[in-house]
């Protein structure tokens, strides 16, 4: 068993092999043998997202490992998701950008891929204002930098 | 800035992984989102790199190639993988030519080259002409770009359809020089052309060709040999998947080629599919070919034979150094000689596939004359019918021979129909062997999985051709390799 606490300072009871799908986990947990012993702190996660993410973790716990070497290259470039995984991952915009964060910091790989998949998908064929729309940007340019991208990429029109 | 909405805390690495699902055309919409989006297109090399890769292939096209522009104008010196697909009927001249700078103005490393020259029998005996016409002045001109790009490693090629017409002579005093390729996979490569002509040999004449494929095609006998003397000296994985030659070729003198490097060896000599051979004609043997040639290779050890080797292959490539053999659909007169196999002593690994195209008594003949091998995977797959209880039967035998050498793992693969005999054994002489799919164990072996898995070493999870079961229902069961 391993503790997690979190940012708000809910302490969880982790299974070491569901912890360990966590590549920050597992680096910690091999190197620092203490850390068995004394809850880990995670400053950047909150107790919800932590659950969350640890719900993922238990439900994939048994995967082979993903290859550590050119897991970029192999990474297969479809958006794919599976059954369990979109049900998963299908939350509010909030949790979900919350679910890549933590995954980017505990270093989830596949978690990871799920949450940039989901985007990308959301985003597929969207204008830039529907875009924005979506996930309350603002448009942060100027009128002449905005002229300027479009000017440049005018070679990808359709006419 | 309290506007931050929750997509604007990501950072700029994972920005980078949502916007690599999308390909450089995409992108020039995704800049204009925000100023991050944007940096991070612009910025990150590998966003236009992994994008091109994604976006194979790349259809040169004659009226607008947003592709080819979105190269030119944002690739640059940092385009590393292409992928292209060319139809002749639908590109002209002068878009190839455009193709042709991109590549020689670029550090493309890795090349996939898909081109045809999209003739069909609808059109007339004039557009067919100036089609074929177009295709090998086309072949001609990329060949020579190709053979510029001084940081080619890795050159697909693959092409339908034309055979024995030359390309344009100008071709020829073309300089080919820079080429340092180290892969070269060559595929259906019926344009007889590009060997006719040398221009391919010219292009490998600098090259230290690591690793060698040839599918599909017929070549001819000196064509062939040419390849492999040519490459010989640095190849060590090479990959001959040859079709029986319609043509009778020169016959070669008797000819010894070494292989100093070679580690893996994969040859397979399968007949033309009757529909392709043209009336009258008569196939000729490529077995023919090897039986001349004694192929030397001193470092081999993984070896794959499949269709009709001749026999004297057998002789020069099993050797006592060998660790790996797999056979493969062997037409049973080319069946190795299995005494052979006495002398490979350090063999680990056999595997046998196809198993029904052969005799078993050849599977026996294997395991007997291995005996003294310290097999560590004895894998027999595709075995749909009624070879599985021999098979165990042989393995049995072989098991209570206080000579032979035990085998660490048995795996029958495919779906195999043993009786609940045999698996008693198996299971009782602690076999580890694995099955393609927990669900093929109901379904075929009629026993429940969760009454063997304690006694399985391990399973190997077929991801696409078993769709039909969540692999969680199996959590128990270690997983080991995905396919």
């Amino acid at each position: 068993m391993v503790q997690l606490s979190t940012s708000d300072n809910e302490i969880f009871n982790v299974d070491r092999d569901v912890a360990e799908r966590s590549v920050l986990l597992k680096t910690m947990l091999d190197d620092l043998p203490e850390a068995e012993e004394n809850p880990i702190p995670l400053s950047n996660v909150s107790s919800n997202v932590l659950k969350k993410v640890l719900e993922y973790c238990a439900h994939h716990r048994g995967d082979p490992a993903p290859p550590t070497d050119e897991s970029e290259e192999s990474r297969k470039r479809t958006t794919d998701i599976g059954d369990w995984d979109s049900k998963f991952i299908n939350v509010d915009q909030e949790m979900l950008f919350e679910i890549i964060l933590a995954a980017n910091y505990l270093d989830i790989k596949p978690l990871l891929d799920v949450g940039c998949k989901t985007v990308a998908n959301m985003i597929k064929g969207k204008t830039p204002e529907e875009i924005r729309k979506l996930f309350n940007i603002q448009n942060d340019f100027t009128q002449e930098e905005e002229e300027q991208i479009k000017k440049e990429n005018e070679w990808a029109e359709d006419r | 800035m309290s506007q931050s909405a929750p997509v604007q805390k990501l950072p700029n690495e994972v920005v980078h992984m949502i916007l690599s699902y999308f390909n450089p055309v995409q992108l020039t919409k995704l800049e204009l989102v925000c100023q991050q989006w944007h940096e991070v297109s612009r910025s990150r090399e590998t966003l236009w790199r992994d994008a091109l890769c994604d976006t194979r292939l790349i259809e040169l096209s004659k009226q607008r190639d947003p592709f080819l522009h979105a190269l030119l104008e944002r690739g640059g010196r940092k385009l590393t993988d292409l992928a292209i697909e060319i139809d002749i009927s639908k590109c002209d001249l002068n878009c190839v030519r455009r193709l042709c700078k991109i590549l020689e103005a670029s550090d493309v490393r890795n090349l996939w080259l898909e081109i045809m020259p999209g003739v069909s029998a609808s059109h007339s005996q004039r557009r067919y002409d100036a089609l074929i016409d177009r295709y090998l002045k086309a072949l001609g001109e990329l060949f020579v770009s190709i053979g510029n790009c001084s940081y080619l490693q890795s050159l697909h090629i693959e092409t339908y359809g034309v055979f024995g017409e030359r390309l344009p002579s100008a071709m020829m005093t073309q300089p080919i020089a820079n080429c340092k390729l180290e892969r070269l996979s060559l595929k259906c490569l019926g344009c007889t052309a590009l060997f006719e002509n040398g221009l391919l040999f010219k292009m490998l004449s600098k090259a230290r060709v690591i690793q060698l494929e040839y599918e599909g095609g017929a070549i001819s006998e000196e064509n062939a040999v040419k390849l492999l003397d040519m490459t010989k000296e640095t190849l060590e994985d090479c990959h001959l998947d040859i079709i029986e030659q319609i043509e009778p070729s020169k016959v070669l003198e008797n000819k010894t080629i070494v292989f100093p490097k070679l580690l893996r060896l994969f040859i397979s000599i399968v007949e033309k599919r009757q529909d392709d051979v043209e009336e009258g004609a008569q196939p000729v043997s490529v077995a023919n070919t090897f039986r001349k040639i004694q192929l030397q290779c001193p470092k081999l050890r993984l070896v794959y034979f499949e269709g009709k080797i001749p026999h004297n292959l057998y002789e020069n490539l099993l050797t006592e150094d060998i660790e790996a053999i797999y056979f493969t659909a062997l037409d049973p007169q080319y069946l190795p000689d299995t005494s052979l196999l006495r002398k490979c002593t350090t063999l680990e690994r056999i595997i046998v596939q196809n198993v029904e195209s052969m005799p078993y008594i050849f599977i026996h003949h294997v395991l007997t004359m291995t005996s003294q091998a310290n097999i560590k995977e004895f894998i027999v797959d595709d075995d749909e019918r009624y070879h599985a209880n021999h098979i165990v039967q042989m393995i049995k035998r072989r098991q209570e021979d206080p000579n032979a050498k035990d085998i660490e793992l048995t795996f029958l693969q495919g779906k195999p129909t043993l009786s609940r005999q045999s698996l008693n054994w198996l299971i009782g002489n602690n076999v580890g062997f694995f099955h393609a799919h927990p669900y093929l164990w109901e379904k075929v072996m009629k026993c429940s999985f969760e009454e063997i898995k304690d006694y399985i070493d391990f399973v190997l999870y077929y991801s696409r051709s078993t769709p039909l079961l969540d692999r969680r229902d199996y959590t128990g069961v270690p997983i080991c390799g995905l396919y």
